[in-house]
């Protein structure tokens, strides 16, 4: 039988072995609390703490997320938090092209000049409470907007964004377009922008997670209930129910705390994961490539 | 006057076609002098208004001639309302009192509080709708996240933007003293004196609370949330022991430190849960308990952290006292013997949790923790439920005769629960708005839900959890469903007998009252006398920055010593090893510590 294929030598397949050996073992590793969290937000509580619950749910159960929709605060946080990341990405994502474009065009007049009124403001800020005195005076206080408008722009992605155009945007592509008549705004987006899939889905990814793991700016400017995300609901519910008998004037509210805690921990946690989840595999593909030619010259 | 309109008019206000406000008006329009009120109310056996119209258990209760009159002592003039069953005997803590609209117009408070899952909406809350009714205050509230609080009211008190009131926010006694200094807290002396109702009673029965809440420039900052949980008194010091095992091995309760040691012995090496096998734990904890809370006890009186005592109104530190050094050498000898585990030291909540839920023969022994919920999950509906058989074992008596249980006096006292800022344009609304917190119906409502629904007033003949008539009865196993109430949030008057007060349902027993029982009977006698417990004190700004910094090492220092002389890495018998040991807090500023303690407490205290 002829050989087509150079057959493997036996350090070869040594190597083979061991790689599949330890990426298996790695991929365990990643893999397993993933699953004992899913798992265990299907089981009894009382089987997860006794320790017999390790891998498969045990006396399976839909306790733990009944409670957890059972609070007003959460469903409402949770269609808060679904505004913040649509909405707070939408702007993000329009400020970010249009800053990132302007200056990745080295006819940029002043271009150095606003880079570093850019980058300064990254190793410089006034503080927490100048910052919201300002917001205070724009009328933002305890509004939606508070969320959204402060961080409109983060100068990380910027660069990135920059970076990308500079390296896949050749300046004769912006020579053509112009002998053809376009200007700026059509250039932008005729050309760039179709050329620009995959650092606009590292600017979505990005921006997205950040608003959807969002407390503080919520924390230190929404004194209104009805506007809070989910992540200040979920930390509220979390950490006031971690349970401190030397803290707790009262056995009841103790024992209270601690069932509740022990129902809600995992199914809070599946349930504040799934958006990010599934958000993930349709941004996956580009996320590397754009990361990677992004960092070029940064 | 006719009895026949006055009956028609109850049944109305049950009905909930009226309002209370309504009611009276109407009443006394037919002629009831306010007393009769209150005896036609409680004649109908209720003291309240029943929800969604329906006639609650209230309603249907037999008539009762009132019980116990009250004495309504601070509301001289009002009328005289009791629950249908009367109060319990010797009854101190909160009353019922009729309550009229605090304000003819509406009035709007602005309140900052800590958001909880459990509120739900703080402004649909219903009993945030009740009160509304009830008092005429409308309240515009502003949610601030719980753990973080202080960030955002710091934020917000930068800015100038600040609410009339902040309501369970829980400021420390040195920021109170800051605040108030500044001027942004209103002193509540002269307004609590005019204004205050329910107040005055509540510092007539605890004189301790009013102490407590002045701070040292005599001013009053906070209204305070009072909460006597009896049982939490001791709760750092309980010791639990499986029962079975000392009838299996034919032992008496230990009482005394050797005793206690023998037991333990016997519990390691007779295999007591008779599996052959000598899988017993004889004695653990979590990392957090301490042994010292229990076993210091047969030796001298200790509070726990941070172990600092008044000896004859000196402040005075005990862990570096002799009679330490003889405790930790009786924990150093049960240690050497294996009868404390060694995970006792470094094992989670969580793992000690797995030890006494272990499936099949049970293998934990004693334990030093607070209840049975913290080392195994309790499990109310079963009758044979193991946490039942695990019970406490008494402070131990030391070879020197000592034994003292560390009692918290001043534990019941939560100040700085509810501050007034200068903001408030009417001061005396918001005193009175949590004013009438602490009268019975509210305490009730915020804590366990709408009347008639979650719970309901106690018939005559239902026994609380000390033995005595009860006052009230939950319907619906607590807490109640969210957003019904208040989650222990607000000003809150819950006196001893109050919460004992609460009826025992024998079909489904909770454990409140084995609690209570056991405490009673093994901690309370052998608590230390009131004198040697140091009081909260009031620092001012620098004394709590110098205090703050000293604390942390020297509490860092007693603990991680407590550790390795029991385990014996540092040699407890080596006297050097112990001078060393007593000489190191020396050079962690220990006399300026104490002084600053001292200087603390002979502002407040010593007049």
């Amino acid at each position: 039988m002829a050989a087509t294929t150079i057959k493997p030598t036996r350090s070869d397949r040594i190597f083979d072995v061991w790689n599949y050996a330890l990426l298996t073992i790695f991929f365990i590793i990643v893999l397993y609390p993933l699953v004992y969290v899913a798992s265990a937000s299907f089981s009894n509580p009382d089987a997860v703490i006794s320790g017999q619950m390790w891998l498969l749910p045990v006396q399976p159960t839909l306790d733990g997320y009944r409670a957890v929709f059972s609070y007003e605060s959460i469903v409402q946080g949770y269609l808060n938090s679904v505004f913040y990341v649509v909405a707070g990405t939408v702007v993000n994502v329009f400020m970010t092209i249009l800053a990132g474009y302007a200056l990745s065009r080295r006819d940029l007049y002043g271009r150095n000049m606003f880079m570093f009124l850019f980058v300064f403001t990254t190793l410089f800020s006034g503080g927490l409470i100048p910052t919201y005195l300002v917001v205070d005076d724009v009328g933002l206080l305890n509004t939606r907007w508070a969320l959204i408008v402060p961080t409109a722009l983060a100068v990380y992605n910027v660069i990135i964004t920059r970076t990308f155009f500079q390296v896949t945007i050749p300046h004769e592509l912006l020579e053509a377009a112009q002998i053809d008549g376009s200007d700026d705004f059509t250039f932008l987006r005729r050309v760039v922008l179709p050329l620009s899939g995959p650092i606009i889905a590292v600017n979505v990814l990005f921006y997205a997670i950040g608003h959807w793991n969002q407390f503080f700016s919520a924390l230190i400017y929404l004194t209104n209930e009805s506007l809070f995300p989910l992540q200040l609901v979920l930390r509220e519910i979390l950490v006031q129910n971690s349970v401190d008998p030397s803290q707790m004037s009262d056995a009841t509210e103790l024992l209270r705390r601690q069932h509740l805690r022990d129902l809600l921990k995992y199914s809070l946690i599946v349930v504040a994961s799934l958006p990010p989840l599934m958000l993930y595999p349709f941004v996956q593909k580009y996320f590397v490539k754009g990361l990677i030619v992004g960092s070029l010259k940064g | 006057m006719s009895t026949d309109n006055g009956q028609e008019l109850v049944q109305e206000l049950f009905e909930g076609r009226i309002t209370r406000r309504t009611f009276v008006l109407r009443a006394i329009a037919l002629g009831f002098t306010t007393s009769s009120i209150g005896t036609l109310l409680a004649a109908c056996g209720g003291g309240g208004d029943t929800p969604n119209g329906g006639t609650g258990p209230t309603a249907t209760a037999p008539a009762q001639s009132g019980g116990v009159p009250t004495t309504a002592a601070a509301t001289p003039g009002a009328a005289a309302v009791s629950p249908p069953a009367g109060y319990p005997p010797g009854y101190v803590g909160p009353r019922l009192s009729p309550k009229s609209p605090i304000t003819p117009e509406k009035t709007t408070l602005r309140v900052v509080v800590p958001q909880n899952a459990e509120v739900g909406d703080w402004s649909k809350n219903v009993f945030t709708q009740w009160y509304e009714e009830r008092t005429n205050v409308h309240v515009e509230w502003m949610v601030v996240p719980g753990e973080d609080a202080l960030t955002k009211v710091n934020a917000m008190i930068a800015s100038g933007d600040v609410p009339d009131v902040f309501m369970s926010i829980n400021f420390l006694p040195a920021q109170q003293m800051l605040y108030g200094s500044q001027g942004l807290f209103v002193p509540l002396n002269d307004l609590l004196d005019q204004h205050g109702v329910e107040i005055k009673q509540l510092f007539t029965e605890y004189p301790d609370a009013k102490n407590l809440i002045t701070a040292t420039d005599g001013n009053i900052y906070s209204m305070p949330n009072l909460n006597d949980c009896y049982h939490c008194w001791a709760g750092a010091g309980r010791m639990w022991i499986y029962k079975p095992w000392l009838d299996e091995l034919g032992m008496k309760m230990p009482e005394t430190t050797d005793e206690f040691e023998a037991v333990l012995k016997a519990f390691k090496e007779k295999d007591p849960n008779g599996n052959k096998q000598l899988d017993e734990i004889p004695l653990t904890k979590a990392v957090e308990s301490g042994f010292d809370t229990y076993f210091m006890g047969a030796f001298l009186y200790n509070p726990g952290e941070p172990w600092l005592v008044l000896a004859n109104g000196k402040v005075d530190a005990v862990f570096n006292k002799p009679e330490w050094r003889e405790g930790l050498r009786y924990m150093n000898r049960l240690y050497k013997q294996g009868l404390i585990a060694k995970e006792s030291f470094t094992q989670t909540p969580e793992q000690l949790q797995r030890i006494g839920n272990k499936q099949g023969e049970p293998v934990l022994g004693a334990t030093r923790e607070w209840y049975w919920g913290s080392f195994l999950t309790i499990d109310q509906s079963k009758a044979d439920a193991r946490w039942k058989d695990y019970v406490t074992v008494p402070i131990l008596k030391g070879p020197g005769g000592a034994q003292v249980s560390g009692w918290n006096y001043y534990g019941a006292v939560a100040p700085g629960a509810y501050v007034i800022t200068k903001a408030c344009k009417n001061p005396d609304v918001a005193v009175k708005w949590a004013d009438g917190q602490y009268e019975l119906e509210a305490i009730c409502r915020s804590y366990a839900g709408v009347l008639g629904e979650d719970w309901r007033w106690a018939e005559k003949g239902e026994l609380g959890i000390n033995g005595k008539q009860a006052l009230w009865k939950q319907i619906v196993t607590w807490p109640p469903k969210t957003g019904r109430w208040w989650a222990q949030l607000g000003v809150q008057y819950r006196s001893n007998d109050f919460r004992l007060s609460e009826a025992v349902d024998a079909a489904k027993p909770t454990f409140e009252k084995p609690l209570y029982e056991y405490t009673k009977q093994d901690y309370f006698p052998y608590r230390e006398d009131q004198a040697m417990q140091l009081p909260p004190l009031y620092m001012d700004e620098d004394q709590a920055a110098q205090t703050g910094e000293i604390a942390t090492t020297i509490n860092n220092y007693v603990s991680e010593m407590l550790a390795k002389f029991t385990n014996g890495q540092v040699d407890v018998t080596n006297d050097g090893e112990w001078n060393k040991y007593v000489s190191t807090f020396d050079e962690m500023g220990l006399s300026t510590y104490l002084q600053i303690h001292q200087a603390a407490y002979d502002a407040k205290y010593k007049q």
